[in-house]
């Protein structure tokens, strides 16, 4: 990966991620992600959605971002463009989102800025390895980093019940299936990628 | 994220994906079939045709 970055690279990583951020809001109205996770997948809370869903795609977003680019810092731009984005959005159309998340609060656009740093710290140490790998992996290093921040300074504020209730066996849960999402959404993104020869 | 229940949230959720991905393959199908090469695709196309008929 080459280490010069330039203001075009930073711009289509900033492009991917106000991208990213505005399909999110567009296919994931209010409710939905909450539902699927308690109600249709009955895993348990709280937390289990930034961790499956949330997490993994912005960081699919910012895997897609570092490989278009091939520059260092791209991901993390990404990540804090999508952050950015979605707390503007938020706050601007005054949009109803899950209570629980905070989505467009502070401590969400410092998760997204997390995501980022750690998603770009793991592609530089792992960048010896094969790219699905490397992936693979910086995706999940990313998305456990974004649910252990998450876990204390956003939901145990909004969902101090739930989170109370937390016992070892359900954040084992939470991270598992979270890990393996983050799996997944890296395998996806490096596939679109693939599919169109970039 | 623990939020209310909304299985209304859901289907439409799961429909905006559902129409995103069809538009998105199809889009990407037409542009693939689009960068092909023509006469070598007929060309293709025609020899498989007529082996499958005439040569079994």
């Amino acid at each position: 990966m080459a280490n010069k970055t330039n203001l075009q690279d930073m711009a289509t990583a900033s492009a991917i991620g106000i991208a990213g951020a505005l399909l999110f809001l567009f296919i994931f109205p209010s409710g939905a992600i909450s539902t699927l996770m308690h109600e249709v997948l009955k895993l348990p809370g709280p937390g289990v959605g930034f961790g499956v869903v949330f997490g993994p795609f912005m960081a699919a977003c910012a895997l897609a971002a570092s490989r278009l680019t091939g520059k260092r810092w791209a991901a993390a731009v990404s990540s804090a463009a999508f952050g950015a984005v979605m707390s503007t959005v938020v706050s601007v159309f005054n949009l109803q989102t899950a209570d629980p998340g905070r989505l467009g609060s502070v401590e969400f656009f410092i998760g997204a800025v997390l995501l980022g740093l750690s998603l770009e710290a793991a592609l530089y140490l792992f960048s010896k390895v094969r790219e699905p790998v490397r992936f693979a992996a910086s995706a999940v290093f990313a998305d456990m980093i974004f649910l252990a921040y998450s876990l204390p300074f956003i939901f145990a504020k909004s969902a101090p019940e739930k989170y109370a209730a937390l016992t070892g066996s359900k954040v084992l849960i939470i991270f598992a299936v979270s890990a393996l999402s983050a799996v997944v959404f890296s395998v996806l993104s490096l596939l679109v990628l693939k599919i169109i020869k970039r | 994220m623990c939020g209310p229940t909304d299985l209304a949230a859901l289907a439409v959720s799961m429909e905006r994906i559902l129409v995103l991905a069809t538009v998105s393959a199809g889009s990407l199908l037409v542009w693939k079939i689009r960068n092909l090469n023509a006469g070598r695709w007929t060309q293709k196309v025609f020899q498989y045709t007529t082996r499958r008929v005439f040569l079994r």
